[in-house]
């Protein structure tokens, strides 16, 4: 990550490793592994703790994301070169390992108390992987949120950062800010 | 149990009390919970292992010596619990004597590591060792690439877990693992980032872990007070860093910029209170300077004018201070500054430049408009408070050495000109968002003080300068009208020309814009602060003969001015007695005083002659006049000297402006400013 031009593909060959060690850890200490990463669900919370433990990480990750932009914003503003390779890089992962999974679920743009901010997730993650300068990333993304969420654009969502503004009207933004790049 | 024990051993550690380990025969428990202490300051941390060595039994480096030694090859794989231990050991070593040769060991072991990734306690060891290994050797980027690793590989999983474990109270259960570590994994990142590394002169390349830092203060650091009490945490230190981060004293949000700064202002505050203490001693200079040079890298740091400003700000405070204290204190020590008033200039000058383009705040660094209001308005103002000090500070030194006054008042003019230039160049127009309300105060102040250095401090001015320093006493009257002091100040000047009979043709126009003035009248007539003070002013700029006594009466003769009236009416009542008298005798009427005490009775008794009628109609008629001119003086006077002795009440209100920034009449001057501008056909 700390040299994501030509070590990227070594850090995600070790990542792979690492990862393949983490499952021999995990297959040894079985159903007592608590940092195992949770798995994916299938099933949609009506309430329960449950549901309040995915709308608290949904939470944390839209203000993570929001601190984030804040830092990435002010490191172009600033033109801090080496520090926009390093933070990408790290906003890069965080997307990709932690982001991307918990996103991987039709649940929460089916269940009311989560749609908002799954969808205000995904614009976030959108306009970072702009700023990423992955702008396929980013499309993937944008049509995740069209699939998800067709017919009901007129809902609001907390994008850009400190408005609310209807999910169609988002879009547009977003839309424009992707090839304004 | 063993986090009771861990939790236990924080809180006294933390408090610096003995400690209370219990079950511990041997280094591996407190190897194994070291993150609830390794943070520790070096002092506390070298007592703890001291104290740990003692209840296991043996020294932590014998014990590293006898059981945690890399096993020879032949020996097969090393277990990860002894590769961590033996890391871990090593680096409470370094970080408890310092010694490299014992980070070094720790970073062999942590390497060793590498193959047990997986596992996010040894992923938080490896990287926390890494690390501190970067700040050893001064390389910022490692230092950034490990902290974020740390976080994505050990941080960012634990979270969701602990906050189930949590939800389900089982965050203490001994089957938790690493998870229950979180809250001390957080305070660790955060002592690493915003102490350590400052501790070890990391003064770049930090900026990348800014966003970790907005995320420990985002309900992470101190969120979690039944395991780490919130103020044995870096809570309120964290608070303050984001706060500054985010706010109109950053540099576009810049980590390394804000930990700049912010030890810069620690060494401040510690030349501060030195010089409360000591005065100018030997040792608060030598603070000075290092607080000094902590600001002159802080702005080293900066990138964009927010963080100039942010920086030129804090120094003028510190100018400012200085020059007080010289003036206090009565002394003039060498001291050096790499800054100056006009370097701030310069920087305001950037930031004033940006209001004439939109959004061009955005440009300069700051996220908001507020932001970018309140830092050029703060750079204002410690423009004009160390213009102000250090030409005070002038002053008072030419009445300390009376044979350099003139130098002395000259310097004082040099810097009161600048600032009004300043004034002149930016505060014209009424919108200009840059310029606090207190800079019209400060430009009447500044006026005077040309007036006064001139006029009272110099020794010798040139006319040119005494025609100056009139006029500048004209302009602060326009300005701020209602300093009485200067009322007389100017009649003083102009008396030292042979001049005071121009008093009231300068002084006119003040008094009636003051008495014409909607604002102050609207003021006055909704009672706002200090209202009945101004009206009191007002009614006396509104008299001509109050006019007078402002400029020619002082204040402690107010006393002297009642007895003549009251001598005045002891003469009226003398002529008024003698006009009746008059008045008799002409009449014919006997005298009511009797005969044998008046040696006038026997011319009294008869008729009088022509002679006598005539010269008895020219006394009465001189009479006559005596009293009617008495009449009209203690008439004009027992109206006047009220109004005048209640302005005395507004005494004392320009110190007041001066001392408070904030004060209500400071924005009441900024609209009197602009109205009187607008009045004399000036559209701006």
């Amino acid at each position: 990550m700390r040299r994501p031009q030509s070590c990227f593909w070594l850090s995600l060959a070790l990542a792979v490793l690492t990862g393949a060690c983490a499952s021999n850890d995990a297959a040894r200490e079985t159903s007592l592994d608590l940092e195992a990463a949770p798995s994916a669900d299938h099933n949609t919370p009506l309430g329960g703790v449950s549901l309040s433990q995915r709308k608290l990480e949904l939470v944390r990750t839209q203000a993570d994301l929001v601190h984030f932009m804040a830092t990435l914003d002010s490191l172009q503003l600033r033109r801090d070169q080496s520090g926009q390779i390093l933070f990408k890089g790290f906003v890069d992962e965080y997307l990709g390992t932690h982001v991307d999974p918990m996103l991987a679920t039709e649940m929460h743009s089916e269940q009311p108390e989560l749609a908002g901010l799954d969808a205000s997730i995904r614009l976030l993650e959108a306009e970072l992987l702009t700023k990423l300068r992955s702008p396929y990333r980013a499309q993937q993304t944008v049509d995740a949120l069209e699939q998800l969420y067709q017919g009901r654009e007129d809902m609001l969502v907390d994008w850009p950062i400190g408005k609310k503004t209807t999910l169609k009207k988002a879009m547009e933004l977003l839309e424009d800010e992707k090839w304004r790049g | 149990m063993k986090t009771l024990i861990a939790r236990l051993s924080l809180l006294l550690l933390l408090l610096g009390g003995p400690a209370a380990a219990q079950d511990a025969a041997s280094w591996d428990p407190y190897l194994d919970y070291a993150y609830v202490f390794s943070s520790a300051e070096q002092p506390a941390l070298r007592a703890r292992l001291e104290q740990y060595a003692g209840e296991a039994g043996v020294p932590l480096d014998r014990h590293i010596a006898q059981r945690l030694m890399p096993l020879a090859s032949q020996n097969g794989p090393e277990p990860e619990e002894r590769v961590r231990r033996r890391a871990i050991a090593h680096l409470l070593l370094y970080l408890a004597d310092g010694k490299s040769e014992s980070l070094e060991e720790s970073v062999e072991a942590a390497n060793a590591l590498k193959p047990y990734l997986g596992r996010h306690e040894s992923r938080y060891w490896h990287h926390y060792v890494l690390a501190h290994a970067a700040l050893e050797r001064g390389r910022p980027y490692d230092f950034v690439g490990n902290v974020l690793d740390l976080w994505l590989g050990a941080v960012v999983p634990l979270e969701t877990p602990y906050e189930t474990l949590k939800a389900l109270s089982l965050s203490e259960s001994p089957n938790s693992g690493f998870a229950s570590s979180l809250p001390f994994l957080y305070e660790n990142v955060a002592r690493l980032v915003l102490i350590r590394s400052q501790q070890m002169g990391v003064d770049r390349g930090l900026d990348p872990l800014g966003g970790l830092v907005r995320l420990l203060a985002d309900h992470r650091v101190g969120a979690h007070p039944d395991v780490i009490p919130v103020s044995a945490s870096s809570r309120d230190y964290l608070d303050r860093i984001v706060e500054r981060l985010d706010g109109p004293e950053s540099d576009a949000g810049s980590l390394t910029f804000t930990l700049a700064l912010f030890e810069a202002s620690k060494l401040h505050d510690n030349a501060r209170g030195l010089i409360a203490t000591q005065g100018l001693s030997g040792e608060t200079v030598k603070a000075i300077r290092v607080a000094g040079a902590a600001y002159r890298t802080a702005a080293d740091r900066a990138d964009t004018v927010q963080g100039e400003a942010a920086v030129q700000t804090r120094v003028l405070r510190q100018l400012g201070e200085i020059y007080a204290a010289k003036q206090r204190l009565k002394m003039d020590p060498e001291i050096e500054t790499p800054f100056t008033i006009e370097d701030a200039i310069g920087v305001y000058t950037k930031l004033a430049e940006a209001e004439a383009e939109p959004d061009g705040w955005q440009e300069l660094g700051f996220r908001e408009r507020d932001g970018y209001v309140v830092a050029t308005r703060g750079l204002w103002e410690e423009i004009q408070e160390a213009t102000l000090n250090a030409a005070d500070y002038y002053l008072s030194r030419g009445v300390e050495l009376p044979h350099l006054a003139d130098d002395y008042s000259r310097n004082a003019v040099r810097l009161y000109t600048r600032y009004l230039s300043l004034f002149q160049k930016h505060a014209l127009s009424e919108g200009a968002a840059g310029v606090p309300d207190s800079a019209y105060y400060a430009a009447h102040e500044a006026a005077r003080g040309v007036g006064d250095a001139f006029l009272l401090y110099a020794s010798h001015p040139t006319p040119e300068e005494v025609d100056l320093g009139i006029r500048r006493y004209r302009s602060a009257l326009r300005i701020f009208p209602f300093d009485r002091t200067l009322w007389s100040s100017l009649t003083a000047a102009l008396e030292k020309q042979g001049r005071e009979s121009e008093y009231m043709g300068l002084v006119r126009p003040a008094a009636e814009a003051a008495t014409r003035s909607r604002v102050v009248n609207r003021w006055v007539e909704t009672g706002e602060a200090d209202a009945e003070r101004l009206a009191s002013l007002q009614r006396a700029f509104a008299d001509s003969l109050a006019v007078m006594y402002l400029g020619f009466a002082d204040a402690s003769g107010v006393g002297e001015l009642e007895r003549s009236l009251a001598a005045l009416r002891t003469e009226r009542q003398g002529a008024m007695g003698k006009l009746q008298a008059l008045r008799r005798r002409l009449g014919g009427q006997a005298e009511p005083v009797p005969a044998a005490f008046d040696p006038d009775a026997g011319s009294r008794a008869g008729p009088l002659d022509a002679a006598e009628t005539a010269e008895a109609q020219r006394e009465l008629a001189e009479a006559s006049a005596l009293l009617e001119r008495l009449d009209q003086q203690i008439e004009a006077r027992s109206r006047t000297l009220p109004i005048y002795t209640a302005t005395l009440a507004s005494d004392g209100l320009g110190g007041e402006l001066r001392a408070r920034r904030d004060h209500p009449l400071h924005g009441l001057l900024r609209r009197l400013y602009h109205e009187e501008r607008a009045s004399m056909g000036d559209p701006s």
